[in-house]
């Protein structure tokens, strides 16, 4: 008897593990209290692993479209789960009818599970985007390693993850072309960047990592041969770059996920550590364009339409996982000026987890994270609170709330009506962080403290979580030559609890995420 | 790819491409494998040269260890690594991966190190996994003593002659010359009558960048060592020099590797031209990393179209 839907011929073998992969996740919805409402009984083997399909309910719902296995549900959130062996057509016509009925809520969502790792991989190719729109991935073998650590921890692990697989750690550093989708000036006197680049394939870059950039425009060969005298540009005598430069990233979007949809999106916790979206393929980056800066000069010259060459994902994609690892409950993340750039992106990886973060940016004036909506010389602009800022805005996004999100800055231009006027204080980020932490009753929960910015402030930071108890990671960021850990250019000077002497750590292979307290401050 | 057309042989090492990394630049494990086209690089290298070791480990330099300067980068990394020890167990088998001839570039303070670290190498090396020695004779950033070896062809004589005297005919003894000097063909003849097998130039030229912010030097060790495109016409002028003025370079029974700001096919060329047997290519890989099999595939496609090899092109700008 072949499945409607279904390939012919390896229908036993299938219904077999379906029966398993349902019983596993079974265990992992628990959790987080989903009940499951429906399910399809040509899919499933009755009687294999517990399962007993008679006591289920087998009757379609309305808004169920044919071809989903089972439908699990808690509250108004419904989680509608498809096996990925069918054809791309069918499911495709799927995802359009659950995205359709659910108008852009996030109340219903679709998860396919694909057969192993590699498959998942390759389903979640952004060419592949149109297939599975809006939907999420998990496979056979995440769901399996999740419902075995759950069990062996008497459901108490709410985050924590399974030992990786070789697999799982290495993700290719990729050298591709980008098309400059957006560069626009942010603050007053353009002295910011924002610069929105698109990879011609997926890119798997997670919080923390970074990427090195070509600043203009490649050729046909990297670097031309001589020049014949007449032919020259004289504008060209002024100094150009050669190397690539380093930048984190600020923000990823994701093919038919709006750039807010974290403020929709709730995931059961324990359920989404193995859920997994399309790759991302158009990334922001933003910068400050340095005084004498060869290369964020002529980044910043770069117009839509650019193509540059990018090299990454770069350095260590550790530090999720370490986070749940360690069963961290609130990450409190703290940015000085750019420093806040990539923190943006870690936080959109923690809400996904659904992760309580607090934010503490610290600038120069909220007017220097303005900008317009449209293109402007970035000169002469003048702000009003309704223009949107970056960080906040950006927060705002993601889904934490005004209450959530605290500001210091040096002086005036800095009213702010998207956050609470408590949470705007004058002076360094560093203060307004320790006197944060004196008022709060932070005690007791298990809290992770992630910085970026100037050396003056991540060392104090250091010295004020030390203080509390509270572990401190930092994102180190030194001048740099390959970005892949070859040349050790780009050393910070560390000492790992229990070695003799310290040494010099490569920030983009080790790093750049470090322990604060294994880092020996100059 | 035509690959026969692009073989090289260094002596009696056999390559199949002139393309060899340059020394401090590729690292010396198995720091390629991270690489998308990490398949399409081994395609392209004819060997691998590994990061400059010691005999004793080495902590490196301090504070800023690299500055951008026009199409060239300064540095001063001062040879940090694990030393030959941990160098032999832990990091020479990763890079056994690649399958391509190694050439393992050895640095020191004295002649009596250099001599006992190349004998260390050898008689450790159980496996014969090395092909080359690459004598660092000139690397900038070891204070007064590394430029005193590469300048002084007599300093260059002695170390050449204890390495090859202590690692005989075993392997091949490279010795990488320093641009530091105004006749480049005394340490070169020096290197040759100490026994070395082949020559290699250009280490990188000594230089300071000063921030104007500050007042102050940028690198913490002050100077540094200037590779990338601002130096490319020095190295092929000193392979062009040692070619033509000394008959073991030209009738290639002492074949030379061409070294410094190598960017595209025809800069690699140029070096051929000039009378390089096989060229290294270091800081522009750092921008490019496809560079090499970007400028194999040049140099293939050259060959192709001017119907010719790799080694008829050698020393072909001097005319015979
Ligand atoms: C991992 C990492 C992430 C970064 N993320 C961001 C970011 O999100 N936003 C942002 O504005 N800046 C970021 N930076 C700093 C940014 O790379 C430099 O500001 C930029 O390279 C300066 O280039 P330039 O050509 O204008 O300066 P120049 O002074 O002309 O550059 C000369 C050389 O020095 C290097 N250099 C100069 N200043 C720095 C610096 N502060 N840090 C590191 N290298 C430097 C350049 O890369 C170049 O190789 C990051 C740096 C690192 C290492
Ligand atoms: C970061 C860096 C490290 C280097 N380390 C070494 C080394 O350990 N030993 C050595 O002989 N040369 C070393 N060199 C010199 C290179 O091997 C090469 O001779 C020089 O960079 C010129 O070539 P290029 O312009 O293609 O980089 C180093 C160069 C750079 C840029
Ligand atoms: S930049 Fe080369 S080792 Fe980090």
């Amino acid at each position: 008897m072949g499945i409607k839907g279904y390939p012919a011929g390896i229908s036993a073998n299938i219904l077999n593990d379906n029966s398993l992969c349902l019983s596993l996740l079974r265990i992992i919805l628990s959790i987080d209290k989903y009940r499951i409402i429906y399910i399809d009984p040509c899919q499933f083997k009755d009687d294999a692993f517990g399962l007993n399909l008679r006591e289920m309910n087998c009757l379609r719902p309305m808004d169920t479209p044919e071809g989903v296995a089972f439908v699990a549900q808690h509250d108004k959130k419904k989680l509608l789960f498809c096996f990925g062996d069918q054809g791309p057509a069918r499911l495709s016509e799927i995802a359009n009818m659950i995205r359709d009925s659910d108008k852009g809520q996030f109340d219903s969502i679709g998860i396919m599970i694909v057969r192993d790792e590699a498959g998942m991989k390759d389903r979640r190719r952004v060419s592949k985007a149109d297939e599975w729109p809006r939907g999420f991935f998990s496979c056979f073998e995440e769901i399996r390693r999740k419902a075995e650590e759950l069990t062996a921890k008497g459901h108490s692990g709410r985050h924590t993850c399974a030992p990786l697989t070789e697999s799982h750690m290495r993700t290719s550093i990729m050298s591709v072309m980008a098309e400059v989708k957006e560069n626009i000036p942010v603050g007053e006197n353009g002295g910011h960047y924002k610069l929105r680049f698109q990879t011609a394939r997926s890119f798997n870059v997670t919080p923390g990592q970074f990427i090195m950039t070509d600043t203009t425009p490649r050729g046909q060969d990297t670097i031309a041969g001589p020049v014949a005298l007449e032919s020259m540009n004289f504008s060209r005598i002024a100094p150009r770059s050669y190397l690539k430069r380093p930048f984190g990233i600020h923000r990823s979007f994701y093919r038919h996920f709006d750039k807010d949809y974290l403020q929709k999106l709730s995931l059961p916790p324990a359920l989404a550590t193995v859920l997994h979206t399309v790759f991302p393929d158009e990334f922001e980056i933003f910068y400050k364009v340095l005084t004498n800066g060869v290369g964020t000069k002529e980044l910043s010259g770069l117009k839509k339409g650019a193509r540059i060459q990018i090299v990454g994902p770069l350095g260590k994609d550790r530090i999720i996982r370490e986070i749940r690892d360690e069963a961290v409950e609130e990450i409190h993340v703290i940015g000085g000026g750019v420093g806040m750039a990539p923190l943006i992106f870690m936080v959109q990886a923690l809400r996904y987890y659904s992760y309580n973060v607090k934010a503490f940016i610290g600038t120069e004036k909220i007017s220097m994270l303005k900008y317009k909506r449209e293109a402007f010389d970035g000169l002469d602009a003048t702000f009003t609170d309704e223009d949107p800022a970056i960080y906040i805005d950006d927060l705002l996004e993601t889904g934490l709330k005004g209450e959530d999100i605290y500001v210091s800055s040096a002086g005036p231009g800095s009213s702010c009506a998207k956050i609470p006027e408590n949470n705007l204080y004058e002076g360094f980020v560093s203060d307004q962080y320790n006197k944060y932490l004196r008022d709060a009753s932070a005690g007791r929960k298990k809290i992770l403290a992630l910085a970026c910015g100037p050396t003056g402030m991540m060392k104090a930071l250091a010295s004020i979580t030390g203080g509390y108890g509270i572990p401190l990671k930092v994102l180190m960021e030194k001048r740099m030559a390959c970005g892949i850990g070859v040349c050790l250019s780009c050393v910070c000077e560390t000492k790992k609890p229990g070695e003799a002497e310290s040494k010099y750590s490569r920030v983009c292979a080790d790093g750049p995420i470090f322990n604060a307290s294994e880092i020996i401050w100059q | 790819m035509a690959i026969n057309k692009l073989k090289v042989t260094l002596k009696h090492l056999r390559l199949k491409t002139p393309l060899m990394t340059a020394s401090g630049t590729a690292g010396h494990g198995d720091e390629l494998t991270v690489l998308d086209n990490y398949q399409e690089i081994l395609g392209a290298l004819g060997a691998f040269v590994t990061k400059g070791i010691t005999f004793k480990p080495r902590k490196g330099n301090p504070k800023i260890r690299v500055i951008e300067t026009r199409m060239g980068l300064l540095n001063s990394i001062g040879l940090q690594n694990s030393g030959v020890k941990v160098f032999l167990k832990d990091e020479l088998p990763l890079t056994l991966q690649y399958k391509l001839p190694i050439i393992v570039n050895i640095s020191a303070d004295t002649v009596e190190e250099f001599g006992e670290l190349a004998a260390y190498l050898i008689d450790n090396d159980v496996n014969s996994i090395i092909s080359g020695i690459e004598i660092n004779v000139s690397c900038p950033n070891l204070g007064e003593h590394g430029s005193i070896f590469g300048t002084d062809p007599k300093a260059v004589e002695r170390v050449v002659g204890t390495v090859k005297k202590r690692v005989g005919d075993k392997v091949l003894v490279i010795t990488k010359l320093t641009p530091n000097v105004t006749d480049i063909t005394g340490p070169a003849k020096a290197a040759i009558a100490g026994g070395t097998d082949v020559l290699s130039m250009i280490n990188t030229l000594r230089g300071i960048a000063i921030d104007t912010t500050n007042c102050r030097p940028f690198l913490g060790n002050i100077s540094g060592g200037l590779s990338g495109p601002a130096i490319k016409p020095v190295g092929v002028f000193m392979v062009y020099e040692c070619y033509k003025k000394i008959p073991e370079c030209m009738n290639k029974s002492v074949p030379i590797i061409g070294i410094g700001g190598i960017s595209t096919y025809s800069d690699a060329l140029e070096y051929i031209m000039a009378g390089a047997t096989a060229v290294g290519i270091g800081t522009a890989w750092f921008v490019n990393p496809r560079i090499f099999e970007e400028i194999a595939k040049g140099i293939s496609d050259y060959l192709g179209n001017n119907n010719t090899t790799v080694e008829e092109l050698v020393g072909k700008a001097h005319g015979h």
